[in-house]
């Protein structure tokens, strides 16, 4: 007997872009309320509020005006701290703002609203990652991340070896570099971190370089082939990556709910990767919270 | 066509408003809406710095005398000095520095301060060297006010 990868997916064969895509906001929301580090009465008082009125009223999630409440929500820490806020506040700002947009216009049209505003954002996303990572010097040059390697920022997730003492060394230039930063600026000028792995600089200008080929071919190819398979490929495998690397599960859920929003109903295998994917996201997100560091 | 493509407008103008503060006022690539993290170094290594300048003979409450200061200070009378110091690590601009300069010049302790500085400090890493080597992002300097004649709050 075969299965439907769809039937999986809980019928989201069945489902539209606009009525899958608010079910997925609402536990990347409540991860994001649980996460949030300090100012939870600010945004997590008002935007759990209304996660719970769905639970009363599970129609809300179909209502322009709750999609638009929950982006005010939101708005609220960015309006507080705008140079403060992390990016992924105001990318789950513009999807709540594209909800209330999508839900109210006209039935026949919801879909491909929802999908202009979704490739828009993640084009832009992709687009200014691009430029910011292609006018940082240190990141052009290899050495942001190759100093991320050293200290272990980057490869730490899934502790990935480089060297069978590379947790004790990368602890050991974290200590170095916390020191060096605490210390009088005027009295301490400069430290050096230990070089375990001379091949480090190598594959840190090959990641560099694979970083920003990555993100430029994301956007372009959401640009122009929003529903091919290829493009919902290479963003799964982005999401992958990055989540092997770095611990940014709420950013990384709301950009696969931006995949899941572009990802025609035929394609039930891609959503499915993209369902357990958040689902991954989301658990990990939890993990973080009973395990904190 | 407000509906499928406003939201995007509205990012790209937060974003571009962004990276010209990036470039104008040394606001971190990590914050403020411009998609910039993990590009440059994170605000977390950034430090901010008082140096009391020259003929202080004061110091704020549980200091010595005189000296340099890494913020935030120990004690509860500079709670809201984590706020205003983690304000500056991200937006290291004129306006942040002051609010800490005059924040600092109107404690107690400082009535005879003749003035301070406050430095926000970065780092550059040496790929050839694996040396990390300081970089002043930013520095203002602020008069004190016990001073006859000081303007309160005025840069330096």
């Amino acid at each position: 007997m075969t299965v439907a990868p769809n039937s999986l997916a809980g019928g989201a064969e069945a489902m539209a872009a606009e009525v899958l895509v608010p079910r997925l906001l609402v536990p990347v929301l409540l991860a994001l309320v649980i996460n949030l580090p300090g100012d939870r009465a600010l945004v997590g008082f008002p935007v759990l509020t209304l996660l719970f009125a769905t639970l009363l009223e599970p129609r809300l999630l179909g209502r322009a005006t709750y999609w638009f409440l929950i982006a005010a929500a939101l708005s609220i820490k960015i309006l507080h701290e705008p140079y403060n806020c992390a990016n992924h506040y105001y990318l789950l700002t513009y999807l709540a703002a594209s909800l209330g947009l999508t839900l109210g216009a006209p039935t026949a049209g919801r879909s491909e609203i929802l999908e202009a505003n979704t490739r828009g954002l993640l084009c832009a996303v992709m687009g200014l990652a691009t430029l910011h990572k292609l006018l940082s010097a240190p990141f052009r040059s290899g050495a942001y991340l190759y100093q991320a390697m050293l200290d272990g920022t980057m490869l730490r997730s899934f502790g990935f070896k480089v060297s069978q003492r590379y947790d004790e060394l990368t602890a050991a230039n974290r200590e170095l570099a916390r020191a060096f930063r605490d210390a009088d600026p005027r009295a301490v000028e400069s430290v050096r971190l230990l070089d375990f792995d001379p091949s480090l600089a190598g594959a840190a200008m090959v990641a560099t370089t694979l970083v920003i080929g990555v993100e430029m071919l994301l956007l372009v190819l959401f640009a122009l082939r929003p529903r091919a398979r290829v493009s919902h490929w290479l963003l799964l495998g982005f999401l992958a990556g990055v989540f092997v690397s770095r611990e940014e599960n709420v950013f990384l859920a709301t950009v696969a709910v931006l995949g899941v929003s572009m990802c025609p109903r035929s394609r039930g295998g891609e959503q499915l990767v993209y369902l357990g994917m958040i689902l991954l996201l989301l658990a990990f997100s939890l993990l973080d919270i009973l395990n904190p560091l | 066509m407000i509906r499928r493509y406003a939201t995007t407008a509205l990012l790209l103008l937060i974003a571009i408003h962004q990276i010209v503060l990036v470039y104008s006022a040394g606001l971190t690539r990590w914050r403020g809406g411009g998609f910039g993290m993990y590009s440059a170094d994170h605000p977390a290594m950034r430090r901010v710095w008082v140096e009391f300048l020259p003929g202080s003979d004061a110091a704020p409450p549980g200091t010595a005398a005189g000296g340099r200061w890494r913020l935030p200070m120990g004690g509860e009378e500079y709670r809201e000095f984590r706020r205003l110091e983690w304000a500056a690590r991200t937006l290291p601009n004129h306006r942040n520095l002051m609010r800490i300069g005059d924040t600092l010049a109107g404690l107690p302790g400082l009535a005879g301060c003749a003035g301070l500085a406050v430095e926000v400090w970065g780092e550059e890493f040496d790929p050839e060297t694996t040396t990390l080597e300081r970089r002043l992002v930013d520095r203002l300097e602020v008069a004190g006010r016990g001073l006859p004649g000081a303007p309160c709050g005025s840069a330096g």
